[in-house]
């Protein structure tokens, strides 16, 4: 009994020290009890300031997260919370993303028409975010499976909320319950998994040694089927095949800030999750299995980068376009992580990083063509690039980089991140690595049909009736802010490689 | 050097160079106005042309008696430099020399162009390109009073070929017309013969004497020493030491000059192209190919004469007497009433350059400037017969007869009487009878010649006599072929048109004014009187005592040395060749004419005047045919060189094209070829890829239907897809 009142005080101390670890995610929270209580009064003024209240709450946690970032030179990874959370350099990067996202997320919400006229539910939107951002937040420092799910589920039924965020909408509806249908699925899957895990394991805490030595006896295909169930949740958020049925609906029927931050930031954190996942089987599993993942892992990259870029070759709504794209990008990304080595979470982390700025970019640019100009497909972009000059060479930069084409940091990303498989090739010989790296830069060809034929449509096209022009001048501010970072990384890529090369030293 | 030329330059004679500058840029201007806007101007800008040119003329004529006999003006200028390897520069001048024949050239020159430009708005009215004519005209005038005026022969060569250019497009105005192409054409080549000699000429002397200047060359020639086979130049301009210059190569020098002169005169054997020349229009043929260019040989002769040795004057003289009786013996057997004129013009020009050879280089002179006046004059007239000529016919719709056929026509006395009176002293002068100015000049250089032949002959080599047999048979020739020609044209009666009424301008009036009064004026100037107070002796010609070689080089006739003073002496000694000249030379002429009366008379009788056939008999067939010349170098060059290229072309073709062609083809069955791989092979494969892409892209869209059901079959269906791809591996 003393010994258990002793560790009981024990956890407790640690609990409590525990919070300060927490910090982003506390401010998250408190700001988001700070707008539900705002969204009470029904003083226009109070309404109007919500959107600034969240950002500054994101803000307060992003400067939190800057001051952790700030000196980890020489520190070490520090697990609390009784072994549930980590707070190491990857999960504080990812959280320094998910607060520009954040950020983004808001300020595209304010020059979204849809979200300001005749838009109750305000308040939630907003405070939805908030929470969602937690989740994130809290899925990225998250080691413990139980801990995971709960964290993947807060932001699971966040997303589902933000979906159907304008609810008079009746393709948002759709979407929101086709998405809550499918998420359901992927979790129940998930969870599936993770009930075998924690049976066969013994633990729940997956950066215990001895939960993969328990596993490392598994036959080779049921630690498979194992495996393959827990990552359907992974690979429901990061939009990989075959779990990227949601995205196309999604895509459609959310609100374009609320769309431009699924293709980022849930992304981010599911990569984060699979990083973990991934580094602890290279570590800590036996060989054989070692080499079935990742021959996994390559069969889901070449699934995705097939399906996205093929299939986005169909498209003419711009949206459905992007959601197949955002599968092929998770296609690049599982590419490089299909080598289980630690040097490929530099160039995923830089590949993830430019893809924030480019999906941000490209979202706006939908949501100006959509709700300042009434163009929905892609042939009726014909001819607006020279009725607005500004907005036209800001959108060729933008899809330039999306392709991946120099002088953008699309280009740099994915010359690292294309570098990086045939470094992992020449060091390991693996065939598969090579049938990735090859098939990569086949569909980067393709990829540069479908993301051409945009600026095609904006330049060289005759535009056959002519409207009245609008002003778009705080959208060109922001457009041309957002596309900014895509050249200055073409041109200064070290200053972002150098902060990642120390953010994964202080990771495990 | 321009100081050794111009010491004492006065103001005036500045300006005198500047106005002289405006004359010849005058007709430039205006040339050059009207083939740019000639058509937006008012009656085409004729008036434009024709006022400028008076200008010039006016201004020509405060030239001339600014220098006549008072000052010559050499004003030059710096042109451009060259470097050499030895860090010395070349330096170019250019500059206006105007001495007695220079202002006297200007003005006949302007003058002619002026009245010829008068008659010209009636002749050439309602030409299409009327505007380009009197362009051309312009442009010609320009060129002309150029060569009168240039200083150095390489300027003077620049205007030689701008004249050859501008003769050659109003020879061929008429562009439509094949044989006005084909004379323009043949013009413009044999001209280019001669051109070679020259420039070849040109830089001979130029090798020698490291000068272009007229005045400094003729200075350094004139200090040089014959010494038999060489000639000793003690100090030459820019030389440190004296220099010692072959007899031969200056003898070819000189030649090379003179070559100039036989394309651009139409001397033997390059006079062919005159004849052709007439093709252009008359008022063209009159200023042109009679009056000023074809002068121009000899004017260059004139301001040579230095430079030629007694062996190169013998050549010329040969050469000259030649021409003047080959253009005689031709002008015979010609009906066209212009080729008997431009055979007429090539003898004339013939006595022109014997004149030179033979040391008379005054009387040549003198009969360039009475020539002018009295050819231009029987061109023009010529001028208005055929405008009346086409006038009937037009009336007629007569497109068969020959308009220019002397056959065809016949008592314009009556019909065109004041045109006959401008007519007679003309062909008087021409024919060289008393009173009238050809007389004068012809009578002149026959003297020369005669007394050339004499000195010469001392020896006892009486070959010389040669020369003056020819002069004095073409003057009966002259006579012949002229009293021809005026007996067809002016007597009996009108054979193709009855009714007098339609070769008439209208009942009152023969012709318009503006043709008439031109013609006037060079009748009046067809007088003897004008050009010597005495219309018997040519000593006291103003005009020949003006362009005296003594006053025009100077006292210095160069390389022939004592060739002229000598003859003077001996023409001197001998003083019964002078007056036999004048007797046996009237003598020949009236017979020339009593035998043309003869030969029309009993033309008349035969009843032969109507029918238009080349003549049958020997001789006259060979004048008629011009003695063959241009079968001759249709067979001897053109032909030979024709087979020439047409060998190179069917090497070219046979063996050249060939071979490229077969690599040709060769190299299209292998892009054929490649083209198939291309497109069954390499095309296939994208094809192939691009359809399995579509392929593809299409199941991803069927997966996408909908239907979240569907969506979870899907998944899973993928899941287990993954998970036996991973147990395949």
């Amino acid at each position: 009994m003393n010994i258990t009142a002793q560790s009981l005080i024990t956890s407790l101390t640690e609990i409590l020290g525990s919070f300060a670890f927490l910090g982003p995610e506390l401010m998250l929270v408190l700001f988001f009890l700070l707008i539900v209580a705002l969204d009470l009064f029904k003083s226009k003024l109070i309404k109007a300031s919500l959107p600034w209240v969240a950002l500054t709450g994101i803000l307060i946690s992003l400067i939190s997260q800057i001051y952790f970032l700030n000196n980890i030179q020489g520190k070490q990874a520090k697990i609390f919370f009784s072994g549930l959370l980590i707070t190491d350099g990857l999960a504080l990067y990812a959280g320094l993303l998910f607060s520009v996202a954040g950020i983004l997320t808001i300020v595209l919400s304010v020059l979204s028409k849809h979200l300001q006229v005749k838009f109750s539910g305000r308040g939630e939107y907003y405070a939805y975010i908030l929470v969602l951002l937690a989740g994130l937040n809290l899925m990225a420092k998250s080691v413990n499976l139980l801990m995971l799910f709960v964290a993947l589920e807060l932001v699971s039924i966040a997303s589902y909320l933000l979906t159907t965020a304008i609810k008079k909408q009746q393709d948002a509806m759709e979407s929101g319950l086709k998405y809550i249908l499918y998420g359901t699925l992927a979790s129940g899957v998930m969870l599936y998994g993770m009930s075998f895990l924690y049976g066969f394991g013994g633990s729940l805490s997956f950066l215990d040694t001895a939960f993969w030595a328990n596993l490392s006896r598994l036959d080779s295909p049921f630690f498979l089927v194992i495996f393959l169930l827990t990552f359907a949740g992974f690979l429901f958020k990061i939009a990989a095949a075959p779990f990227h049925f949601w995205a196309p609906d999604v895509y459609e029927g959310a609100p374009a800030p609320i769309v431009a931050f699924f293709a980022t930031a849930p992304k981010i954190a599911g990569f984060v999750v699979i990083i973990r996942f991934l580094l602890q089987i290279k570590n800590n599993l036996a060989t054989t299995l070692q080499d079935d993942v990742m021959l996994l892992v390559g069969g889901i990259s070449l699934l995705s980068l097939v399906i996205g870029n093929f299939t986005a070759l169909w498209q003419s709504r711009a949206r459905r376009l992007l959601a197949y794209s955002s599968v092929a990008h998770a296609g690049f990304l599982l590419a490089a992580l299909a080598a289980l080595a630690t040097n490929s979470i530099e160039a995923v982390l830089f590949y993830l990083s430019v893809l924030l700025f480019m999906n941000f970019g490209i979202f706006l640019l939908v949501q100006v063509f959509e709700e300042r100009l009434q163009i929905f497909d892609i042939k009726g972009l014909a001819g607006q690039g020279k009725t607005y000059p500004l907005l036209g060479v800001l959108a060729i930069i933008i899809l330039i980089s999306l392709t991946g084409l120099p002088p953008t940091a699309g280009f740099t990303s994915k010359l690292l991140l294309f570098t990086n498989i045939w470094q992992n090739y020449s060091a390991t010989g693996n065939q598969l690595l090579l049938t990735l790296l090859l098939v990569g830069l086949l569909l980067t060809g393709v990829a540069f049909f479908y993301y051409i034929r945009i600026p095609y449509f904006l330049f060289f096209k005759r535009n056959l009736n002519p409207e009245k022009k609008v002003v778009l001048g705080r959208e060109d501010i922001v457009l041309a802010f957002i596309s900014f970072p895509l050249l200055l990384f073409f041109f200064q890529p070290a200053w972002l490689t150098e902060l990642i090369r120390q953010v994964v030293l202080y990771s495990i | 050097m321009n100081q050794v030329a111009a010491p004492l330059l006065t103001p005036e004679q500045n300006s005198l160079a500047l106005w002289a500058l405006l004359v010849l840029v005058l007709p430039l201007i205006a040339g050059g106005l009207l083939l740019l806007f000639g058509k937006k101007l008012t009656r085409q800008g004729d008036w434009l042309a024709i006022a400028a040119t008076g200008l010039a003329f006016f201004l020509s004529l405060y030239l001339f008696f600014q220098v006549w006999e008072k000052q010559a003006v050499h004003v030059t200028w710096p042109w451009f430099q060259l470097a050499t390897g030895n860090t010395s520069i070349i330096s170019f001048t250019t500059g206006v020399y105007l001495d007695n024949l220079a202002v006297l050239m200007l003005v006949i020159v302007t003058f002619i162009s002026l009245l010829v430009q008068v008659f010209s708005v009636i002749y050439m009215h309602g030409e299409w390109r009327y505007h380009h004519y009197f362009g051309y005209l312009g442009i010609f005038t320009f060129s002309m009073l150029g060569i009168v005026l240039s200083d150095n022969l390489l300027l003077l060569f620049i205007f030689w070929e701008l004249v050859g250019f501008s003769s050659y497009l109003l020879i061929g105005f008429w562009y439509e017309k094949d044989a006005a192409v084909l004379a323009g054409k043949k013009a413009f080549l044999f001209n280019r013969v001669g051109d070679i000699g020259f420039l070849f000429g040109i830089f001979l002397l130029y090798t020698y004497f490291h000068t272009f200047d007229l005045i400094l060359l003729k200075n350094a020639i004139a200090s040089g020493v014959n010494q038999g086979n060489n000639f000793l130049f003690p100090a030459i301009t820019g030389q440190a030491d004296a220099i010692t210059l072959s007899y031969t190569w200056l003898t070819l020098a000189g030649l090379g000059i003179f070559c100039g002169c036989v394309g651009k005169s139409a001397q033997f054997p390059l006079q062919v192209w005159l004849p052709d020349a007439m093709e252009g229009p008359t008022p063209v043929s009159s200023l042109i190919h009679a009056a000023t260019m074809v002068a121009a040989g000899v004017y260059l002769l004139s301001r040579c004469f230095p430079f030629f040795t007694e062996d190169a004057l013998l050549v010329i003289a040969i050469i000259g007497g030649l021409t003047a009786l080959l253009g005689a013996l031709a002008a015979t057997a010609q009906y066209d009433i212009k080729k008997i004129l431009a055979f007429s013009t090539i003898s004339q020009l013939g006595y022109m350059v014997m004149g030179m050879g033979v040391g008379a280089h005054d009387a040549s002179l003198l009969h360039l400037v009475t020539h002018a006046f009295f050819k231009a004059s029987l061109f023009l007239n010529a001028g208005i017969v055929i405008h009346a000529m086409h006038h009937a016919a037009h009336e007629f719709s007569d497109e068969h007869s020959d308009v220019q056929d002397i056959r065809n026509m016949g008592g314009f006395r009556k019909i065109l009487p004041f045109t006959f009176y401008a007519y007679i002293p003309a062909a008087a002068a021409l024919v060289g009878l008393p009173l009238f100015s050809g007389f004068l000049s012809k009578d002149a250089i026959l003297t020369g010649a005669w007394g050339w032949a004499g000195f010469k002959s001392q020896n006892g080599n009486l070959l010389y006599y040669v020369i003056p047999v020819f002069a004095f048979g073409s003057v009966l020739l002259t006579g012949f072929y002229m009293a021809k020609h005026c007996f067809y044209i002016f007597f009996g009666e009108s054979k193709l048109y009855k009714e007098p009424e339609l070769l008439r301008e209208n009942k009152t009036a023969e012709a318009s004014g503006l043709l008439l009064v031109p013609v006037a004026i060079l009748a009046v100037l067809s007088l003897a009187f004008f050009f010597s107070l005495n219309p018997f002796n040519y000593a006291g010609s103003w005009v020949m005592q003006g362009v005296s070689w003594q006053k025009l080089l100077m006292e210095q006739p160069g390389l022939s040395g004592g060739l002229l003073p000598a003859i003077t002496t001996y023409l001197h000694e001998a003083s019964y060749i002078s007056l036999a000249t004048a007797i046996l030379s009237i003598l020949l002429a009236v017979v020339g004419i009593w035998l043309g009366w003869l030969s029309y008379k009993k033309a008349v009788a035969a009843g032969g005047l109507s029918t238009i056939t080349a003549p049958t008999s020997g001789f006259s067939r060979l004048a008629y045919r011009h003695f063959y010349l241009d079968a001759f170098y249709e067979k001897v060059i053109i032909n030979p060189f024709m087979r020439l290229s047409g060998g190179a072309a069917a090497f070219d073709k046979n063996f050249i094209d060939y071979s490229l062609n077969t690599f040709a083809k060769i190299m299209v069955v292998l892009a054929k070829l490649i083209g198939w791989v291309d497109r069954w092979l390499v095309d296939g494969t994208v094809h192939l890829l691009v359809k399995v892409a579509g392929v593809t892209g299409k199941l991803g869209r069927f997966m996408q239907n909908g239907k979240v059901q569907s969506y979870y079959i899907f998944s899973l269906l993928g899941l287990i897809l993954l998970f036996l791809y991973i147990l395949a591996f």
